[in-house]
C-alpha cells in the first residue's frame, strides 16, 4: 500500500512537470477563459462557460476571423485567487492575449499583472467599477453595465414607475463582500439627485448568505416601495422565497448575478412578480437569433444534441464575453497590419469596438481609449406566469 | 415590540434547521471525539439523494425520506470504515483534516454526478404561510421544529433506555472500560456515523425543500459550531437547545446590531459568542463538565 | 551535534544556493517562476502553520485570516508611511503574532477539538472586521488596496524574476529560522508539550508561555506570508485568505509531513502544483483524444485533493518528507538493500 502511495506521488510530480505546449498550426490568436465549476459561484460557472467555448468553436467553424483562428481555453479556478493567478501565468506563457476574468477577487488579483503583462481583462460584472476609467487599469474592460451602471438603470427606472405624491422608499438589500458594496456611492447618492425617492435603508447578508430570513424581517420593518437586490449564491432564491411568505408588497428588483432561471426553478410561483436588471438578451430572444441556430447546427453536424445549457441567461453570458473579445480580435488584426498581434494591438482593438451588438446579444456597445465601460445599458424583466416578460427595454440611468 | 417577537419566532424556526445539523455532529462526537467537518456536506448528499429518490425513481415522499436515510446510513458506515477506524489513536489534527477531506471529495463528487444547477425540491407540505402574532410561519419551518424535537426524543430514548444506546454512552465515557464490559467498540462507532447519516438524510429534506438543492447546501455545515460550542459538543439535548438559542440570537443581532454596523452582525456574532463560550464555559451549558484544560 | 554532519552535505548546501540563485533564475521560464514563486510564498506560510501544528501540536484553522492581517498592515504601511518592503514585512509580522495571541489565549484553557474551533472562529471574525474596517483600510466600500512593487534602491521588483529574489530569500530566511528554532530549547518545548504536556509540565517547561509563543510564531510566519502575497499580487483584500486558505495550508502540512520544515516547503509545492498537474494531464488525454474534459477537471482536483489528504494520514501520516527520506535511504543504501 506504502509502494502504491509513492508511485502515485511520482505520477503526480512527473504530471506536474509536463508543460503543455500549444500546438501552432498556421494564424492563431489565443483567447483565455476563467471559470469556475466549483466553489461559491459554481451554479453560474457550469452553464456561463460553455457559452464562451461554443462561441468561440462557431467562430473558428465560420472560418475564424480574418484568416486566424481563435485557440480558446479556460482555467478553472474555483473561486481561490492562487489557482487564479496560477493560471493567468499559465495563460501568459503560453501567449494568450485576452482573458475574460471571473469573480471579483480573482478581478482585484489580476488587474495589476494585465497592466503589466498587457494582457487585456473582461471583467463584465465581476467587479469593480472602478476599473470604467481607463487611465487607472488600462488593460482592464468592462464591457457592458458595472454594477454602478445597473444601480442606476434600477433607480432611472423606480423615478419613471412611481407615480404617488410622495417620494419612493427604497431599501438596498446587498451581499456583504467587496462586490455587494462596490455600488454603494450609486445607490446612496442617486436618489438624492433624482428625486422624490429615499433610501430607507441597507440591508446586508453576510456570505455565504445560506440563510436570509432576519434580513428580510429587516426589509419589511423598513416596509419600502421597492427593493434592489445584490445578491450572489443562494440569497437570491431564498429572499424571492422570504419575500413571497412574507407578503411583501414591495417590488423586489435584482443586479444581474440575482435574476436567473435559477430563482424561478426553485421558488415556483412565488418567484411571480420579481423583477431584474439583465445586461444580455434572455435565452427565449437568443433561440431567436440566428447565432443560436448557428450553434445549434454546429453541435448537429458534430452528431450531438445542442446543449441543455443553452436555456440558461448565464450560457448568453458566455457568448456575449466570446462576442465581445472576437469583435476585438477582428479590430486588433487589423491594427497589427499583418504583423504578429499583441496586447497592444488587442488593447487598441478592445477600444475599436464601436456599437457591437453581439450579434444581437447585448445593447450597442462602444468602448473608447479614454471609457473602458462599454454600454451601461440594460432591459428590465419580470417574472411572470414561470416566465420572464420584457418591462423596459434597452435603457441606462444617469450617472453620479 | 411586535418585531423583536417577528425575530425571536423566526429565530427559533431557523434554529429549528441548525438543530437538524448538530445533531448529527455531536451523534459523531459523542461516540468517537470526532469533530465531523464534512457534516454540511453530508447533508447536501442527503438533499441530493433525496431528490433524486422523489424526481427520477419517482418514489412516494415516505419512502423516498426512508431509502435516503438509508443510503446516508450506508455513506456514514462506509466513511466510518474506510477513513475514521484507520486513524483511531491519531492525534486530533489528524482526525480533523480527514473529515476535511472527506467534505473535499463529497463537494467533488456531488456536482459531478448530479451537475451543479439549482433544482427545486418538490413541496413535501404546504407552502402556503399562516400567521402567528402577525409573523408569517412557514408549514415546512414547523414541521422541522417538529421533526428535530422528534429526533431529540427518539435519540433520547435511544441512548436512555436501548441496549444500544447505552452501550454508546458507557464507549464515549470510557472506550477501554465498556471494551472490558464486552461492548464492540467497531460496532458502536460504525453505528454512530450510521444514525448521523440518518439525521442529516432529514437535514437535507427540509434544508432542500428550503434552500433548493444545490452544492450551497454544504455551507450551512459551518453553522453547526457555533450551536454545538453554546450547547455543549457531547450532548443531543444541548445541540436542540443550542440551535434554537443560536437562531434567536442570529436573528435578533441582525435586527438591532446590523443597522449599527452595517452588515454582517448575524455571522459574525454566533462566533463571537462561540469564543466567549469558550472562555467561561468550554463544556457548553449541557455538556459534561469534563474538558482538559492544559 | 554538529548542522551537518557529512562534508557531502554542506557541499550539497553550498550546491543548493547556486542552483537556487543562478542556475535557476537563468534558466527557468517565467512561468515557471511564477510557479516557483508561488510555492516559495506558500512555504513560509507552511512553516509557519507547522510549527503551531506540527511541533507544538496546536490546531489552527484561522491561518488564511491571520495571513490577511500581516497583508493589510503591510500595505498599510506601503502606503500610508510609505514605508520600504523591509521594513514592512517584519511590521506585518509582527502585528500577526499580537492578533495571533490574542485568539491563541483560548488554547491556554482549552485544547485540540476546541481549539480548532476557535480559530475558526477567528477566521470568520477577521474577516468581518476587515471588511468593516473602512476607518482603517481607507478604501471606502471595497476593501481592496493597491500596492507598488517592492523596490531595492532603485532597482523595481516586478517581473517574476525580480519578485523570484525576494520570495526565495525570504522563504530561506524563514526555513533557516525555523529549522534552528525547532532545534533550540524552544522547539524542544514545543514538541515536549505536543507528546506530553503534563511531563513537560514536571521538566519545567512553562506551558501557557510555550503555547502562546509558538501561535505567536506561527502567526509572525503567516503575517509575513501575507506581505509577501500582497507584495506579489500588489493588491490586497481579505477574500485573497477565506477559510479555504486556511484549509490548504492545512493541507500543506499534512501532506508534507507534521512537525518536519522540508516537508512543509515539499507540501507547499504539491498542493500548489497540483490543480496545474492535474489540469495538464487532462490536457494532455484530451490531446491524444482520450475522454476527459475539462469541464470535469474542477472535480477530479477537488477529489483528489480531498483523497491527498484522506490516504496520507492513513497510509504516510510522516508525509512526503518521509517518502523522500525513504528513496534517499533507498540509494544511499544501494545496493545492499534488505
Amino acid at each position: 500500500m506504502k509502494r502504491l502511495l509513492v508511485g502515485s506521488c511520482v505520477v503526480v510530480a512527473v504530471v506536474a512537470l509536463v508543460v503543455s505546449v500549444g500546438v501552432s498550426q498556421g494564424k492563431v490568436l489565443k483567447i483565455g477563459n476563467f471559470c469556475d465549476r466549483l466553489g461559491p459561484t459554481q451554479t453560474v460557472g457550469v452553464k456561463y462557460c460553455p457559452g464562451f467555448h461554443d462561441y468561440m468553436d462557431l467562430i473558428n467553424s465560420r472560418g475564424g476571423i480574418e484568416g486566424y483562428k481563435i485557440e480558446h481555453n479556460e482555467v478553472e479556478h474555483g473561486y481561490a485567487v492562487p489557482k487564479a493567478v496560477e493560471g493567468y501565468n499559465k495563460f501568459k506563457a503560453e501567449g494568450y492575449l485576452a482573458v475574460v476574468s471571473y469573480g471579483t477577487p480573482i478581478t482585484d488579483a489580476l488587474k495589476t499583472f494585465a497592466n503589466r503583462d498587457k494582457i487585456s481583462l473582461l471583467t463584465p460584472g465581476f467587479g469593480i467599477s472602478d476599473v470604467e476609467d481607463a487611465t487607472k487599469f488600462p488593460y482592464v474592460f468592462v464591457g457592458v453595465a458595472s454594477y454602478k451602471s445597473q444601480v442606476a438603470a434600477i433607480y432611472q427606472y423606480i423615478k419613471e414607475a412611481w407615480k404617488e405624491n410622495r417620494a419612493a422608499k427604497i431599501a438596498y438589500l446587498f451581499y456583504d463582500n467587496p462586490a455587494g458594496r462596490d455600488p454603494l456611492d450609486y445607490v446612496r447618492e442617486l436618489p438624492k439627485k433624482l428625486g422624490n425617492m429615499e433610501l430607507v435603508g441597507e440591508v446586508a447578508c453576510p456570505p455565504p448568505c445560506a440563510e436570509a430570513s432576519s434580513q428580510m424581517l429587516q426589509i419589511q420593518r423598513l416596509n419600502p416601495d421597492f427593493v434592489i437586490s445584490h445578491l450572489f449564491g443562494k440569497g437570491p432564491a431564498l429572499t424571492v422565497g422570504e419575500r413571497a411568505k412574507l407578503g411583501m408588497k414591495a417590488t423586489m428588483i435584482s443586479l444581474v448575478w440575482g435574476f436567473s432561471e435559477d430563482e424561478v426553478n426553485v421558488n415556483g410561483p412565488a418567484a411571480e412578480g420579481y423583477m431584474g436588471v439583465n445586461f444580455v438578451v434572455m435565452p427565449e430572444d437568443l433561440a431567436k437569433l440566428p447565432v443560436a441556430k448557428d450553434i445549434a447546427d454546429m453541435y448537429k453536424k458534430g452528431g450531438k444534441e445542442p446543449p441543455k445549457e443553452m436555456n440558461s441567461i448565464y450560457y448568453v453570458r458566455g457568448i456575449m464575453n466570446a462576442a465581445l473579445f472576437t469583435e476585438a480580435a477582428k479590430h486588433a488584426i487589423k491594427a497589427a497590419g499583418g504583423s504578429a498581434v499583441t496586447g497592444e494591438h488587442f488593447k487598441k482593438g478592445m477600444e475599436s469596438i464601436k456599437d457591437f451588438t453581439g450579434e444581437g446579444t447585448i445593447a450597442p456597445t462602444t468602448i473608447t481609449a479614454t471609457n473602458h465601460a462599454g454600454s451601461r445599458k440594460v432591459r428590465l424583466y419580470k417574472v411572470q406566469g414561470g416566465k420572464f416578460v420584457l418591462v423596459k427595454d434597452w435603457f441606462e440611468g444617469p450617472h453620479l | 415590540m411586535e418585531f423583536f417577537l417577528q425575530l425571536v419566532l423566526n429565530g427559533l424556526m431557523v434554529g429549528a434547521l441548525y438543530t437538524l445539523i448538530a445533531m448529527g455532529f455531536v451523534l459523531i462526537y459523542k461516540a468517537s471525539e470526532v469533530i465531523n467537518f464534512a457534516q454540511g456536506e453530508q447533508v447536501m448528499i442527503g438533499g441530493y439523494v433525496a431528490l433524486m429518490m422523489l424526481s427520477s425513481v419517482r418514489l412516494p415522499l415516505p419512502l423516498a425520506i426512508l431509502v435516503t436515510m438509508g443510503l446516508m446510513a450506508l455513506l456514514g458506515f462506509v466513511v466510518e470504515r474506510g477513513i475514521l477506524r484507520p486513524l483511531t489513536g491519531y492525534p486530533v489534527v489528524s482526525v480533523i483534516m480527514a473529515t476535511i477531506g472527506l467534505a473535499a471529495i463529497l463537494r467533488g463528487v456531488a456536482p459531478w454526478v448530479w451537475s451543479a444547477e439549482v433544482r427545486g425540491f418538490p413541496a413535501i407540505v404546504p407552502s402556503t404561510p399562516f400567521r402567528v402574532l402577525g409573523v408569517p410561519l412557514a408549514p415546512i419551518n414547523l414541521a422541522s421544529a417538529a421533526l428535530a424535537l422528534l429526533c431529540m426524543g427518539v435519540l433520547g430514548y435511544f441512548f436512555q433506555r436501548t441496549r444500544f444506546g447505552i452501550a454508546m454512552r458507557a464507549v464515549s465515557d470510557d472506550p477501554r472500560a465498556a471494551a472490558a464490559m464486552g461492548i464492540d467498540l467497531r460496532a458502536i462507532l460504525a453505528l454512530a456515523w450510521a444514525i448521523a447519516g440518518m439525521v442529516s438524510a432529514l437535514g437535507g429534506v427540509i434544508w432542500g425543500r428550503i434552500l433548493g438543492v444545490d452544492p450551497y447546501l454544504a455551507i450551512v455545515g459551518l453553522k453547526v459550531f457555533p450551536v454545538v460550542i453554546l450547547g455543549g459538543l457531547d450532548s443531543i439535548m444541548g445541540a436542540v437547545v443550542g440551535g434554537f438559542l443560536m437562531g434567536v440570537l442570529e436573528n435578533l443581532a441582525a435586527g438591532y446590531i446590523d443597522p449599527l454596523v452595517g452588515g454582517g452582525a448575524k455571522d459574525v456574532v454566533p462566533f463571537m459568542v462561540l469564543i466567549v463560550a469558550l472562555m467561561v464555559r468550554p463544556y457548553g451549558l449541557f455538556g459534561r463538565e469534563i474538558i482538559e484544560r492544559v | 551535534m554538529a548542522v551537518y554532519q557529512l562534508p557531502l552535505a554542506r557541499f550539497g548546501l553550498v550546491a543548493l544556493l547556486v542552483v537556487l540563485f543562478g542556475v535557476v533564475p537563468l534558466t527557468a521560464s517565467d512561468y515557471a517562476l511564477s510557479i516557483l514563486n508561488l510555492v516559495g510564498i506558500a512555504s513560509i506560510g507552511a512553516i509557519g502553520l507547522n510549527l503551531l501544528v506540527g511541533f507544538a501540536g496546536q490546531i489552527s484553522l484561522g491561518q488564511g485570516g491571520f495571513m490577511a492581517i500581516g497583508a493589510y498592515t503591510a500595505a498599510l504601511f506601503a502606503l500610508r508611511l510609505e514605508a520600504p518592503f523591509w521594513l514592512a514585512l517584519p511590521a506585518a509580522g509582527f502585528s500577526t503574532a499580537v492578533v495571533g495571541c490574542l485568539f491563541g489565549i483560548p488554547s491556554l484553557r482549552v485544547k485540540g477539538l476546541y481549539l480548532a474551533i476557535a480559530t475558526l472562529a477567528a477566521q470568520f471574525i477577521i474577516e468581518w472586521n476587515l471588511l468593516h474596517s473602512g476607518w482603517l483600510t481607507g478604501q471606502g466600500a471595497q476593501g481592496a488596496l493597491v500596492i507598488e512593487p517592492a523596490t531595492l534602491g532603485s532597482l523595481v521588483l516586478d517581473t517574476e524574476r525580480r519578485k523570484y529574489y525576494l520570495i526565495i530569500v525570504v522563504a530561506l530566511v524563514a526555513t533557516v529560522a525555523a529549522r534552528n528554532l525547532a532545534r533550540s530549547y524552544i522547539g524542544r518545548a514545543f514538541v515536549a508539550i505536543r507528546d506530553q504536556d503534563i511531563a513537560a509540565e514536571t521538566m519545567g517547561v512553562n506551558i501557557f508561555r510555550y503555547k502562546l509563543l509558538a501561535f505567536a510564531i506561527s502567526s509572525f510566519y503567516a503575517g509575513v506570508t501575507g506581505a509577501m502575497w500582497a507584495y506579489y499580487t500588489q493588491v490586497v483584500s481579505y477574500e485573497h485568505f477565506l477559510i479555504n486558505t486556511s484549509i490548504d495550508y492545512l493541507a500543506m502540512i499534512i501532506i508534507g509531513g507534521l512537525g518536519s520544515v522540508p516537508g512543509s516547503i515539499l507540501g507547499a509545492a504539491f498542493i500548489t502544483l497540483m490543480p496545474a498537474g492535474i489540469r495538464d494531464a487532462l490536457e494532455a488525454l484530451k490531446r491524444w483524444g482520450m475522454p476527459g474534459t475539462l469541464g470535469n477537471f474542477a472535480y477530479v482536483r477537488e477529489i483528489i485533493f480531498g483523497l491527498a489528504i484522506v490516504l496520507f494520514l492513513i497510509l504516510e501520516p510522516e508525509g512526503l518528507y518521509r517518502i523522500w527520506r525513504r528513496i534517499k535511504d533507498y540509494f544511499r543504501l544501494w545496493p545492499f538493500a534488505y
